[in-house]
């Protein structure tokens, strides 16, 4: 029973290191620990081993600071280059997209009047539309996001840990 | 600049975003102590850390956005390390992290013999902490740090030095927080029983 006492105390203490007490559970280890010297050593020595810990003092190397500067200035360079080309990139891909899109339904509901204007058979009309229109476009369209990917794919293989 | 109030981070988390150059030297400037601490008591040892500095600065660099600012700016800045570490431990096949002393977390297992093997430093010599260490205490202390697991002196000194919540440790360690609390305690005990042993030989 008297030990149950010790270990519950000792659970207490424990517990007021890494969360709250309840103000009961604070009373009661605080009329433990005025009786019982083996518990009251069990809480001084915890509290001196966490302050041991303050007994560290570690430094870093004395260039370390400026080889970070370094390499974030070299790091801001290379993205403030690689990411307006993105942007550069994505905006043609979209443009590509509209082309692709207007191409098709221009082979598809222009393709008549137009061979009419310009005296030509609409299935060559269509054709031509389709192949120097749509196609095109269609390609523009389906590069683009690779060369998007590329970098992309490298920087997200970095940042996988995160 | 001290990340006490929401306005610091909200403001860190702005500054991020922007890719400000002169907030991350700020940064640099004043956590550049507590990380270098931080990594040397997951590694135990000192070679690597510039280079894991380095890395988790420009990882702060270019992943800025993903800070919200919500939370506090330490938890993941020391998110962003540990993870960089565990890469860096793969790549060299040292040891991992993640899995040693894991299945000995719990309460229920806690037994001395369960321990998994210390990371054995390369050379015979000091550790970082015999160099670091201060005080006597310290000097008792050094041996017990370098010689607990990895994951047990990471508890300790998010909790003790980083004075970080059990919340915060569980976000970067990515464990419960009964797992947090049990690493904290054992960490504890073998040092408590260091200092008991120096008294009684004493």
């Amino acid at each position: 029973m008297q030990t149950d006492l010790h270990q519950s105390a000792r659970h207490l203490i424990d517990r007021s290191l890494t969360e709250e007490l309840s103000p009961t559970e604070h009373h009661s280890l605080r009329d433990h620990l005025h009786e019982c010297a083996a518990c009251q050593k069990y809480a001084d020595d915890n509290r001196r081993a966490i302050a041991g810990l303050g007994g560290f003092s570690f430094t870093a190397s004395p260039d370390l600071q400026a080889k970070v500067f370094a390499a974030l200035a070299q790091r801001e360079q290379q993205l403030e280059v690689t990411q307006p080309r993105r942007r550069r990139i994505a905006r043609t891909c979209i443009i590509a997209l509209l082309l692709t899109a207007v191409g098709s339904l221009a082979a598809l509901h222009l393709g008549d009047p137009l061979a009419g204007l310009l005296h030509l058979e609409p299935a060559k009309t269509q054709a031509g539309v389709l192949a120097l229109w749509v196609l095109p476009s269609l390609c523009f369209c389906l590069f683009l996001p690779a060369l998007l990917l590329l970098p992309a794919r490298s920087m997200n293989k970095k940042g996988s840990a995160l | 600049m001290a990340v006490a109030g929401n306005t610091d981070t909200q403001r860190i988390a702005r500054g991020l975003r922007q890719r400000d150059v002169a907030l991350l030297h700020t940064l640099v400037v004043e956590y550049q102590f507590r990380l270098v601490r931080y990594l040397i008591y997951l590694l135990g040892r000192r070679d690597s850390i510039d280079d894991l500095v380095q890395e988790t600065w420009l990882r702060v660099l270019e992943r800025g956005r993903s800070y919200d600012g919500h939370s506090r700016f330490e938890p993941w800045l020391f998110a962003i390390a540990r993870n960089l570490t565990i890469d860096h431990l793969r790549q060299r096949r040292i040891f991992s992290l993640d899995s040693s002393g894991d299945a000995s977390d719990s309460h229920a297992n806690d037994s001395p013999e369960q321990d998994h093997k210390p990371l054995s430093l390369a050379s015979h010599d000091p550790s970082p902490f015999e160099l670091a260490a201060r005080t006597e205490d310290a000097q008792r202390l050094a041996h017990t740090l370098e010689t607990l697991e990895p994951i047990h002196r990471e508890a300790l000194v998010l909790r003790f030095q980083e004075d970080l919540s059990l919340q915060e440790i569980a976000t970067i360690v990515g464990v419960p927080l009964t797992t947090v609390s049990s690493r904290i305690y054992r960490g504890l005990a073998a040092l408590r029983a260091q200092l008991e042993e120096a008294q009684h030989a004493n």
